[in-house]
């Protein structure tokens, strides 16, 4: 069906991104298929081959109470929206979240008088209204910087997840970093007609501490306004793999891959946050509060939250520093 | 679009209505099958009002298409009042849980999975199962009270019942 | 001596005495039968089983729904509207826009600013302009968009003190203004002095001031604006509205429709929340109307959301400059205050809060030279009007948040220096002259700091962790009605027929705060019946006496004193019945569960049905009208009627909590509320109002405010308007001060609205004593605490 509807069609897993968006009249699509009752995206665990997989029609629910998956992966499941949407909100959804911004998801009324956006029927961004192009600032009509807002995808790309897709042409595996490119818009490279079936944590990702946390608003319902995915193998003292990733700060997760297994996929892989800039060495080196410190620092320093999700832009850079040092002490003396 | 018959059981009665498919379940709840104890507060899954069970799981009646339910088993508000009252409904009634009763079948429905999944809470699992649900009126802390009343008289009723015959 | 009792400790261990009534022989010595006991809300099974009927619900039929379309701009004229691409839509039954209805109405008779939909401009972002009803929603939705309408935009007024200025008639939002500022946006000014204000400052040992900002917020109700309108058979409308006062919607729909007031039923259904939110007459009432009387249908009209808030009518958006003098023991000199609030597009309630942001600050504390200046300005954003403790939320957080920080300065601890100030019992304010009648605050502080254990916590906490008081006191109805008549401000109606049944008969709306089962346990208590035969039928225009509705804490108290009143009349048929069955005295009959007894006698005694049906020999059922009208209170200078009432209520807060000084996130820990509500018909229903309203008011402490980008509203969701969750919502330990004022009914006073204001400065000042920083802008968000923080870090470096 999807190969029939390619271009217009949308998947529809628990609905509770995808719902409210169709009310609000954002991109609706002609036809919805239904993912619900496809069994095989269901299943979490162990595959034949030993490998560890999380179907993309799991709920975040399961993931939560699941006690096989990293720490970090289920902390973070269980901090997303609320009771009641975790137990109907997939993986899938979650990782195809649309992104954020309160220019976007309003109503049809509220984005009419405001004369729309690039992401939804309009010719202009009003959080970057000016882009610099030649020397010269001009209207954008480019750039949609609406904020990526899914909580499972930084923590799994920090977990160095591959995620599967299954398509009209085939099936394709691809590390879940190296999906997320592009634009408010653009958001990932996913081909038409094409759905997720699960992603796999590589088997290191059981041997490490992991964490995730969370800043918003209120301590239940609320997105991120800032996340901190981190990853932390420790050898004695010393540090053997350093990931954290940040979620709501660009339109796409943000890897610091400071033990620097992953290269990025080429530069502008993110938008606004260049996570290999003079990135600290930190491999080999002991995990003192001072490493911790110059980890935070940095990480602070490359965030660039834009004004398009509730909190000040600053503020939530500054958190950035603040979560991904409490964080990191904490994986330090062995997490929660 | 064009309608589609939608099969299902809601509150232990087979039911059978043409539904759009861009229809949520709290709409055909509430418009098709008159069941309108369900209460839509927000519509866009922030207020739990619309609560109700599908197979046996409390879900958000306002963000689920109505005919993503075909052949599943649905419960509301409606279908814990038969032939006598809800341990719940009565706790909350009885404790103050209930003032302008508008967010009242969301909780309570909340409320009925988490009694039926742990019989008897604590206070913190009770705000930890109830964190998607906002009260306006109560401040929660009757909320709470009607709970763990509920659960004692619950409990009370299990153990009153004779234990099955050991084979 | 108040007494004390409440969540935390004893639950209805009320043996106090009644005899309020009796007029013959020794008060009977007898416990309160059901006043004092913790009874559920008389619907409260329908609300938990899904039965009662709220407008959504509603179903007609032939019924039409319809859809408003609402104005995309904040300010501008309207050139063009044209309908006829509406109309032609299939399934369109009716259009109408503002040509339809030229008479303006509002809730006050002074402000008559609104009109049903706009007609010449529109003057806020979200206006009503046009609407439609159709065979169904979705029609009626699409039909709006197919209304053409052509705008010229305007210079809109979006900040408060844009709207002082000057301007050209044109870009006045409306014709009345302030009398004394004739070419501005200013609604209403306020200007009172009283004492020697000037020289008590000059004299002060001690002076505190500063500036202070509030946004706007919003009440939050979870039930969406929802009604039906059915233009019936008889040519008589039916309009089933969750309305807090009906009888003000019945008015001005008489006003906008023309039509005579008997020809209009208005008929309440179950309010899922209110707070003031559904006390305006509304446009969507009279939208609806229109729309069924052109059509002959019944017509719904559900809001989403998003309309809901854009029908607005909150806390208003508040800026307030203020002063306080202390005498070196820290007694209370003098206040000075100078306000500018946020109307926003209409007046709503406005004048009053006008007033109210100044005059209510004279309690709880003696004040003995007052200034006030008060701005009430139109702006071209969301109406603003009557929330949960209208008009003194803010100012009180701002005195008592500058009360602190002079203890602070005299170093003094923020109780005593409270308990130094407090006013008496049994006083008149010195200017406004307020009666203040029974006034238990001091017993209320002091048990909440001894539960708190308030003097090993204050000042002595690690960093990070605080704990902080607030105290506030609040009017018991307003004392004078908004339409001035001769008419009583409640009068209710009792009927008894041979099934024993007890109907009572009000307008008082129960909006979930349990006003219908206050009525019955007024009237129960009197007759010495039970609950259960008590059945309370409030809804409906026809049938009910009138009743100015359920705002300004008024309802316990003047409802409930009428309903007192009309049982006293027939418990004085049920004793001279009962004194005919046995020959005994009537004065000497006590009427006490089911039972009327001889006090002398106590074998004497007949059952309620005997007694009954020997009153009805001859006359049939036994009905009476009992009424409430506030005695002549206050003085004489121009809007001194503003802030009396017969009888106040005070509160005293403490709270206790830890700031994250990385995050600045506050997480309240505990709060103890001591209120004095006079007397607890139902300490469950007292319990509920408190603790709702200390979750209503953190939601303004934390996390909740109206966010704007131009003229539209950034966050009319409950997704990005912040309501705080039950994780964000900590444990409230209620104090139930009982006081006993000595006119309400069975001596209650308000609990509903007073109980907000105190927990805002609470939760201030337990920052400052947790982290040292004092807020000056509400919601204290995390952002704005941590760079309270920082500042405070940064001049301490500096070495100030
Ligand atoms: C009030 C509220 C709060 C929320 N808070 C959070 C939060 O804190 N953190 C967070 O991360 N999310 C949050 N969410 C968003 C959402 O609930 C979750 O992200 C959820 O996991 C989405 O999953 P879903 O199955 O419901 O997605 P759906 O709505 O079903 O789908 C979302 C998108 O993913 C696509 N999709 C789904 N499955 C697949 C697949 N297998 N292959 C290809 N495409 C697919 C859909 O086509 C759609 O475009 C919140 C939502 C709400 C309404
Ligand atoms: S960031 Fe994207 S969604 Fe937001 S206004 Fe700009 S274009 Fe629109």
């Amino acid at each position: 069906m999807a190969k029939i509807h390619a271009g217009d069609c949308d998947f529809l897993s628990g609905g509770t991104d995808l719902l409210p968006n169709y009310k609000c009249g954002l991109n609706a699509h002609g036809h919805v298929i239904s993912l619900q009752h496809i069994a095989e995206l269901k299943q979490i665990g162990r595959d034949s081959k030993g490998a560890f997989t999380i179907g993309a029609g799991v709920t975040l629910a399961e993931i939560e109470r699941n006690t096989e998956v990293p720490r970090g992966l289920a902390d973070c499941a269980a901090h997303v929206a609320s009771p009641l949407l975790r137990a109907s909100g997939t993986l899938g959804g979650n990782l195809m979240l649309d992104n954020r911004c309160h220019f976007f998801n309003q109503s049809y009324f509220w984005r009419r008088s405001l004369g729309y956006c690039l992401k939804a029927d309009g010719d202009r961004c009003h959080v970057v209204p000016q882009i610099n192009e030649g020397g010269k600032s001009v209207l954008n009509n480019k750039v949609c910087v609406a904020t990526h807002s899914s909580d499972l995808a930084p923590m799994l790309i920090a977990l160095g997840a591959e995620a599967t897709f299954v398509g009209p042409d085939g099936k394709r595996t691809i590390k879940l970093n190296d999906f997320y490119w592009g634009d408010g818009i653009a958001r990932f490279d996913r081909k038409p007609g094409e759905i997720l079936s699960h992603v796999t944590l590589p088997p290191w990702a059981f041997n490490v501490r992991s964490g995730w946390k969370k800043l918003a608003p209120r301590q239940s319902i609320d997105f991120s306004v800032v996340g901190v995915a981190a990853v932390l193998e420790l050898d004695g003292d010393k540090v053997k793999t350093l990931r954290v990733a940040l979620g709501a700060v660009d339109t796409t997760p943000v890897l610091f891959d400071f033990s620097q297994q992953e290269k990025r996929r080429e530069p502008g892989h993110y938008l606004f946050v260049d996570a290999y800039k003079n990135m600290p060495e930190a491999v080999g080196k002991k995990l003192d509060d001072a490493l911790i410190e110059t980890i935070a620092k940095h990480v602070q320093t490359q965030a660039q939250p834009k004004l398009n999700v509730p909190m000040a832009p600053d503020y939530r850079k500054k958190m950035c520093g603040v979560l991904t040092r409490r964080l990191l002490t904490e994986l330090r003396g062995g997490g929660k | 679009m064009s309608k589609r018959l939608l099969k299902f059981v809601v509150n232990g009665r087979q039911a059978e209505v043409a539904v759009e498919p861009h229809h949520t379940l709290a709409s055909v709840l509430r418009n098709e099958l008159n069941l309108t104890g369900t209460k839509v507060g927000c519509d866009m899954g922030t207020c739990g009002c619309c609560t109700v069970h599908i197979d046996g799981k409390a879900k958000l009646s306002c963000l689920t298409l109505a005919l993503e339910c075909q052949g599943a088993q649905v419960r509301t508000i409606e279908g814990l009042n038969e032939y006598e009252m809800h341990p719940l409904q009565r706790a909350f009634a009885e404790c103050g849980g209930s003032q302008c009763g508008y967010c009242t079948p969301g909780f309570i429905m909340k409320s009925c999975e988490l009694l039926e999944q742990n019989p008897d809470p604590s206070r913190q699992e009770i705000k930890e199962a109830l964190a998607g649900n906002l009260c306006r009126c109560t401040g929660f802390m009757k909320i709470y009270d009607a709970v763990e009343q509920a659960a004692g008289e619950l409990r009370k009723k299990n153990t009153q019942q004779p234990a099955p015959a050991k084979v | 001596m108040p007494t004390i009792s409440g969540s935390g400790e004893t639950k209805n261990e009320h043996q106090l005495n009644k005899g309020v009534w009796t007029d013959n022989g020794p008060p009977a010595q007898a416990p309160f039968n059901v006043i004092g006991k913790r009874v559920p809300l008389k619907d409260a099974y329908r609300k938990v089983t899904g039965e009662g009927v709220y407008a959504d619900d509603m179903k007609f039929p032939g019924m039409l729904h319809s859809r408003i379309l609402r104005a995309t701009q904040p300010h501008a004229r309207i050139l063009r509207i044209d309908t006829s691409k509406a109309e032609a839509l299939p399934g369109v039954r009716a259009v109408v826009t503002g040509a339809d209805a030229a008479n303006r109405f509002g809730v006050l008779p002074v402000s008559q600013d609104e009109l049903s939909m706009a007609r010449e401009k529109v003057i806020y972002n979200g206006e009503p302009v046009a609407a439609v009803a159709a065979d169904t929603e979705e029609i009626a939705e699409q039909a709006i968009w197919l209304i053409e309408v052509e705008y010229e935009p305007l210079e809109a007024f979006l900040k408060p003190r844009d709207s002082l200025k000057d301007v050209a008639p044109e870009l006045q939002l409306h014709d009345k203004v302030e009398k004394k500022h004739p070419n501005t946006n200013i609604h209403k000014a306020v200007d009172q002095e009283f004492g020697d204000v000037e020289g008590s400052f000059k004299g002060a040992e001690c002076i505190v001031n500063a500036e202070f900002k509030f946004d706007g917020i919003s009440h939050g109700f979870t039930e969406p604006h929802a009604i039906v309108a059915h233009w019936d058979a008889d040519d008589r409308l039916q309009l089933y509205t969750p309305q807090q006062v009906p009888h003000y919607t019945h008015r001005a729909l008489a006003k906008v429709l023309e039509l005579p007031m008997h020809r209009i039923q208005v008929i309440r259904t179950m309010v899922g929340g209110g707070f003031g939110g559904k006390s305006d007459p509304f446009q969507h009432e009279m939208i609806a109307s229109l729309l069924s009387m052109r059509t002959r249908r019944p017509v719904k009209l559900t809001m989403d959301r998003e309309e809901t808030f854009l029908t607005g009518r909150g806390r208003h958006p508040t800026e307030g400059k203020l002063a306080m003098a202390f005498d070196a023991q820290g007694k209370l000199l003098a206040l000075d205050s100078d306000i500018i609030i946020d109307g926003g597009a209409y007046g709503s309630f406005g004048v009053v809060s006008a007033y109210y942001n100044g005059v209510l600050s004279n309690g709880p504390y003696a004040i003995p030279a007052f200034r006030y200046h008060g701005k009430r300005v139109y702006s071209n954003r969301i109406p603003s009007g009557a929330m949960r403790g209208h008009g003194s939320v803010n100012p009180r957080y701002c005195t008592e948040t500058l009360i602190d920080m002079a203890a602070v300065k005299l170093g003094l601890d923020p109780c005593d220096i409270r308990l130094r100030n407090f006013m008496p019992s049994n006083t008149l304010t010195p200017y406004h002259k307020f009666r203040i009648t029974s006034n238990g605050i001091r017993e209320g502080l002091a048990e909440a700091m001894r539960r708190s254990d308030w003097k090993s916590k204050w000042g002595k906490l690690p960093y990070g962790h605080g704990i902080g008081v607030g105290c506030a006191w609040y009017i018991s109805g307003s004392a004078l009605p908004i339409h001035w008549n001769k008419l009583p401000q409640s009068t209710v109606h009792l009927k008894i027929d041979m099934d024993g049944g007890v109907t009572v008969h009000s307008l008082a709306a129960d909006i979930g705060q349990g006003s219908d089962t206050m009525l019955a346990q007024c009237v129960a208590e009197v007759i010495g019946c039970s609950l259960e035969r008590v059945h309370v039928k409030s809804a409906t225009t026809d049938t009910a006496p009138i009743d100015l509705g359920s705002y300004s804490s008024r309802v316990t108290f003047m409802a409930g004193n009428a309903a007192r009143k009309a049982a006293e009349e027939i418990r004085a048929k049920l004793a001279s019945a009962a004194s005919k069955l046995t020959g005994q005295p009537a004065q000497y009959f006590d009427l006490v569960n089911e039972e009327v007894i001889c006090r002398t006698k106590p074998d004497v005694r007949v059952t309620f049905m005997e007694a009954l049906h020997e009153a009805q020999a001859d006359v049939g059922a036994l009905v009476a009208s009992g009424s409430y009208q506030s005695p002549p209170l206050g003085t004489q200078f121009k809007g001194s009627n503003a802030g009396l009432s017969p009888s106040y209520s005070f509160s005293a807060f403490i709270c206790e909590l830890k700031v994250d000084p990385e995050t600045g996130f506050v997480q309240p820990i505990k709060i103890w509320a001591a209120h004095d509500c006079g007397r607890a018909l139902n300490p469950l229903s007292v319990e509920g109002q408190i603790e709702g309203s200390v979750h209503m008011g953190l939601g303004q402490a934390l996390t909740e405010q109206l966010r704007y980008r131009g003229g539209q509203l950034l966050n009319g969701n409950f997704l990005d308007y912040k309501i705080p969750t039950p994780f964000d919502t900590p444990e409230i330990e209620v104090i139930i001060v009982e006081s006993a004022d000595p006119e309400g009914p069975f001596g209650a006073k308000e609990c509903g609205e007073g109980a907000l204001a105190p927990i805002i400065p609470a939760v201030g000042n337990a920052i400052y004593d947790a982290v040292g920083v004092r807020m000056f802008e509400v919601p204290m968000t995390p952002d704005r605490v941590l760079k309270a923080i920082e500042a405070k870090k940064r001049a301490e470096a500096k070495g100030e």
